[in-house]
């Protein structure tokens, strides 16, 4: 299972209100935005990658003009560096979304035991 | 012909905050806590996210059949030690106000490869804060005819004026969110728009390389004709 899937089903656990999240607000801003800051920080990479997506120059025999598809391949290809990184910038705002909906369900249930609480206090 | 490899190693240096309070709390009996997937993506964090090894092709705008003449070594000569400027022209002397005129953060200039030079070419790049990036080059290893016709590169070449000049918009084959402008100048110049890699909204490449080519023109060498 990807960390991608981990933090899938981890949502989808919060989605159905068996997982919550007790967190400090700050901690949650915190945690989201140095989530957002490595977003960002990935984003750099995009333009030294953009002159790495295709590779050509190896001549044309055959072994070379294989190379220069095995390259571009690794460059920006399905599987390349550049479908990688894309790869953790989704990742990492799955995180920011569960993080936040977990917050959220967990101020949601202790409001609810809070009403409970105080109805029962009035009794 | 020319080719040059490298190696290249990223680091991240920030962290990843992990304290979440007193952590999950869930409904059922079984323990599923939130605490070790942020501890892996930490790891991940403070690891460095990527290593590459990748044959390059000194700028994705390079190189046709056409024009093969000799093979060159692997490049991984220190910047310090490198020419100011490998070309006529460099495309980091763009002064800040105008690439940030052409809507682009400054702040996010990268020379070269990230750092790294390639014989022949000058590259200079910036990001935007909305969905896309600049790279621009400059380059003496081939023609302005050359760069236009490179069909491995481009599709669909489209001759265009930009602000009285000649140019000509050149699309990405197989990126459909990037789009070249080239110039004709003593070493020609290519202005390219493709997509930030978190870009999940995109706009047209060639109208927004449009843009900033009318933007920055004043910026680019004279024509060569």
């Amino acid at each position: 299972m990807s960390e991608l899937d981990v933090w899938k089903q981890l949502a989808e656990e919060v989605a159905q209100g068996n997982l919550s999240l007790k967190v400090h607000r700050e901690g949650l801003d915190a945690a989201v935005k140095d989530l957002q800051d490595y977003i960002d920080h990935l984003d750099t990479l995009g333009p030294a990658l953009e002159t790495v997506a295709t590779v050509t120059g190896l001549g044309g025999f055959q072994i070379g003009v294989l190379l220069a598809q095995k390259f571009t391949e690794k460059g920006s290809g399905d599987e390349s560096i550049k479908q990688r990184v894309k790869e953790l910038q989704v990742e990492a705002r799955a995180i920011q979304d569960t993080l936040r909906k977990a917050a959220i369900a967990y101020a949601e249930t202790d409001q609810q035991y809070a009403d409970v609480l105080a109805e029962r206090t009035q009794l | 012909m020319w080719f040059t490899t490298r190696g290249t190693s990223f680091g991240y240096p920030g962290k990843l905050a992990t304290d979440t309070g007193r952590g999950m709390r869930r409904k059922t009996a079984q323990q599923t806590r939130i605490a070790r997937p942020v501890q892996a993506v930490a790891v991940v964090l403070a690891v460095g996210a990527v290593t590459a090894a990748a044959g390059c092709s000194g700028g994705s705008h390079t190189t046709t059949a056409s024009s093969s003449t000799s093979a060159v070594p692997a490049s991984t000569a220190p910047v310090a030690s490198a020419p100011a400027s490998n070309t006529a022209w460099n495309p980091c002397s763009i002064s800040d106000a105008d690439i940030a005129a052409a809507g682009l953060n400054s702040a996010t200039k990268q020379v070269g490869a990230l750092g790294v030079k390639f014989p022949g070419w000058d590259i200079c790049a910036w990001l935007s804060n909305s969905w896309y990036q600049l790279n621009v080059y400059s380059t003496n290893s081939h023609t302005y005819d050359e760069v236009v016709q490179n069909t491995t590169l481009f599709h669909d070449p489209r001759p265009v004026t930009v602000g009285g000049r000649a140019a000509m918009l050149l699309p990405h084959v197989n990126e459909s969110d990037g789009c070249t402008i080239a110039f004709d100048a003593v070493d020609p110049v290519q202005l390219a728009v493709s997509a930030k890699l978190s870009a999940e909204t995109f706009g047209d490449p060639c109208t927004e390389v449009t843009r900033i080519a009318g933007v920055l023109l004043k910026d680019l060498p004279a024509s060569k004709k």
